[in-house]
């Protein structure tokens, strides 16, 4: 299974008559481009914006991120949620790269996150370092606007999607500037130690509808471990949720270019046989669920013959308990474990910061604390609404606090937690952040 | 230029020693002892008080120690408070602490002390003010002192205070953003880690787990009259000459000495060497610290079934726990050859 993708360097973004890709240079039809993203017009008021590294833009609320991809044989970009179902990891993909496609809405909640392209929430998060191409929008269904906890964002979602799609069409007649080449030769012969990677999945929504990860195009509730190709998760066999709050919120894009899948790969017949990729869900509502997804995990890594684990968490709480459980039984059968997570020690850091503890997992990556308040400057322009900030039901945001004042001050200015910053944790490897004792 | 305050025991404060622990809080517009090898070191300001108290007066009357204390500042100007440094010394480091964070709270000017990682002080305060890592003892002032001056320093400049081990003070269980170079991703630094591991190499959990190693208590004794039983002392009775030179605190040896053909420890050839407490009563009867007189008496009842023929003794004197327990163990093994199920630990 070999899957190639044709890298284009996207160097700015800009508007203009024809959509096209030439000399580094995006441009962008802006009413064709709104036409792709919302087919069938349940958003309105919809808009484009372009933030780019070191500008003072903010963002927010984020609902949605994901890669500019197309493939050449005409299979769609995210099989079963973009169109019909159909393999991935396989066959050739062009992307876009140094640049994103972002869903903004007006009104935030849980699962929705803040982008600041300068000052230091830009250091928290991976996503100010490349050229945000955002679209704002409400939704034209009156009760889908809302700024409470639990909303689907299907249309916000649905459109980043077909964005990227739609924008990764205009260079499939060009001839990529670079390839990433991905395949999992056979290299048993090396005996080198047996590697597999777990990556946890939101799939603890079971309210109806479709909240959690979308495994091609499934709503992956009720989830049971799965091994998976990596060439799968890195080609769109996973879009994203609206459930985990920002800072634990693994986008499209992370799954498009998951740190942790490429580093493995990077060591695949040198250091070690990268076996493949275990699929696991998070809270899971009982005990019995918990160690059924751990024996799960263990079982297959087992079946593959690993030596070797590494675990990357999605969020915390429940998660916290998936991942001790899952390391102690992946250790029992013989795997080397390593775990890869953020922290909650509390707003003042004093406080145990995984819900679950056990020695018996003794090589931990911390990629840094989400519960740790920070002061932000105000921005020049603000894509999407300031006023979400107070309003809305963020977590790391706050209307007041006896102590801290509110969170959104006159000037623009913000005392938020981390929790606030998308993808502040970068569990899937992007996170050059850890925490250390005080 | 900042001011600082100096706080001292009667020791260090070159009052006394022992015999004046009862010292009250005395306020001195100079610099006295540890404060003359501190002020060289401090860049940016100079000390400009010391306060000394006895350890014994701070201990047992801290409220009013610490009220003392506070008037004497109330009228000052000072940007720092620096206590000790107390070492292994346990109440003087309890009193380090006690009065930096009083201080701290009061006057809301940071303060800091240095003591050894096992000074009782360090658990009891590591969370309310920063504490500078030091040596078990005096000899460890020229390690100490310099400690202590740069981080005074980086106080006073407003400098960022660092994590734990950059800095060198005691945790004080607070947990906090990082960031690394950019090429630190978590990604690299798992696969690292995943590689030492699988290598057996040494490498370091970033989230660091430790579960408390707790004895479990022992179950009771059913019947003491079939009990074998030893006794094991930490108060530093040993024979008059100390054949082997049991240190009188940070102890590494225990004595083993054989007690079957007598009756109690006679005074005169018994003696106490522990460092750590008045040695009068001590060595006037051996037996209120290591009571073989009573031990046989009851031996002869019939109340406890056999007596190990052997004592063991050593200082608990600032003896670490790691060489504790390994003492402990070596001992063990003299035990289960003699099949003894029963030990009585006595202390000071």
């Amino acid at each position: 299974m070999k899957l190639e993708i044709g890298n284009f360097y996207v160097k700015d973004i800009i508007f203009g008559l024809k959509t096209g890709y030439k000399n580094g240079i995006l441009t962008v039809n802006k009413k064709e481009a709104i036409d792709a993203l919302n087919p069938e017009g349940k958003l309105t008021n919809v808009d484009l914006h372009v933030a780019r590294p070191g500008e003072k833009v903010r963002i927010l609320p984020i609902k949605a991120v994901v890669e500019a991809r197309a493939r050449l044989d005409g299979r769609v970009t995210f099989p079963g949620f973009t169109g019909a179902t159909a393999a991935c990891g396989e066959g050739v993909l062009y992307a876009l790269k140094n640049m994103s496609v972002m869903a903004v809405g007006k009104y935030g909640g849980r699962p929705e996150g803040m982008v600041d392209m300068s000052g230091p929430a830009a250091e928290l998060t991976h996503y100010a370092d490349i050229i945000n191409l955002a679209f704002t929008a409400e939704n034209v269904d009156p009760t889908e606007n809302r700024g409470d906890i639990t909303k689907t964002n299907l249309n916000y979602r649905i459109g980043a999607h077909l964005l990227a799609e739609y924008l990764g069409k205009t260079v499939l007649t060009q001839e990529p500037e670079a390839w990433e080449r991905y395949e999992l030769s056979d290299v048993s012969e090396k005996k080198l130690p047996r590697v597999v990677l777990i990556t946890q999945h939101a799939t603890s929504s079971r309210n109806p509808g479709e909240y959690n990860d979308m495994f091609y195009g499934v709503d992956a509730r009720y989830l049971v471990p799965t091994l998976i190709h990596p060439n799968e998760m890195l080609d769109g066999c996973m879009c994203s949720s609206s459930v985990m709050p920002a800072c634990s919120h693994n986008c499209t894009y992370s799954y498009q270019n998951y740190p942790m899948i490429k580093k493995l790969y990077s060591g695949h017949g040198k250091d070690i046989d990268f076996v493949g990729v275990i699929i696991n869900c998070s809270f899971e509502e009982t005990v019995e669920k918990k160690e059924r997804a751990a024996i799960r995990v263990a079982t297959i890594a087992k079946m593959l013959g690993c030596d070797a684990a590494i675990f990357s968490q999605l969020a915390g709480g429940h998660c916290d308990v998936e991942l001790f459980t899952t390391i102690i039984k992946l250790e029992e059968a013989g795997s080397k474990t390593v775990g890869m997570c953020s922290e909650n020690p509390g707003r003042d850091g004093a406080t145990q910061s995984k819900t679950m503890l056990d020695a018996r997992a003794d090589a931990i990556v911390s990629t840094g604390s989400n519960a740790q308040a920070i002061e932000l400057p105000p921005m020049d322009t603000v894509i999407g609404d300031l006023n979400s900030i107070g309003r809305d039901r963020y977590p790391g945001a706050w209307e007041y606090d006896y102590i801290l004042g509110p969170s959104l001050r006159p000037d623009g200015s913000l005392i938020v937690d981390r929790r606030i910053i998308l993808d502040n944790d970068g569990a899937p490897g992007w996170s050059n952040k850890t925490c250390k004792d005080f | 230029m900042k001011k600082i305050i100096m706080y001292l025991n009667q020791f260090f404060g070159q009052i006394g020693g022992e015999e004046k622990a009862d010292y009250q809080p005395t306020i001195h517009e100079e610099m006295i002892g540890p404060a003359l090898a501190m002020a060289p070191l401090i860049k940016d300001g100079r000390i400009t008080h010391t306060i000394i108290c006895g350890d014994d007066y701070m201990n047992l009357h801290p409220e009013e120690a610490l009220e003392k204390i506070g008037e004497y500042l109330d009228g000052l100007e000072f940007d720092l408070l620096i206590a000790g440094p107390a070492f292994l010394a346990g109440r003087y480091g309890v009193n380090c602490g006690r009065v930096c964070k009083y201080v701290q709270e009061r006057f809301n000017v940071p303060a800091i002390t240095c003591m050894n990682e096992e000074n009782p002080g360090v658990d009891i305060y590591r969370k309310d003010i920063y504490i500078l890592k030091g040596g078990d003892n005096a000899a460890r002032m020229r390690n100490d002192m310099p400690a202590m001056a740069r981080f005074a320093n980086k106080l006073l400049n407003g400098e960022p205070i660092l994590w734990a081990d950059e800095e060198g003070y005691i945790k004080r269980g607070i947990r906090q953003t990082v960031i690394l170079d950019k090429e630190q991703t978590a990604a690299n630094r798992a696969y690292d880690m995943m590689l030492k591991k699988l290598r057996g190499e040494p490498f370091e959990s970033e989230l660091q787990i430790k579960m408390e190693e707790r004895v479990a208590i022992a179950a009771p004794i059913k019947d003491a009259s079939k009990a074998r039983v030893a006794f094991i002392s930490t108060g530093g009775i040993v024979p008059a000459d100390n054949p082997d030179r049991i240190p009188s605190a940070s102890s590494t040896r225990f004595g083993r000495y054989d007690i079957s053909g007598m009756d109690r420890l006679e005074p005169g050839e018994w003696i106490s060497v522990h460092g750590g407490y008045g040695k009068t009563h001590a060595n006037a009867n051996p037996n209120v610290i290591a009571p073989f007189d009573a031990l046989k008496t009851l031996v002869k009842e019939g109340k406890i079934g056999y007596l190990h023929p052997y004592f063991y003794s050593t200082t608990g004197n600032h003896t670490n726990q790691r060489e504790a327990a390994r003492m402990a163990g070596e001992i063990l093994e003299f035990l289960r050859e003699d099949g003894i199920d029963t030990v009585i630990l006595g202390s000071t």
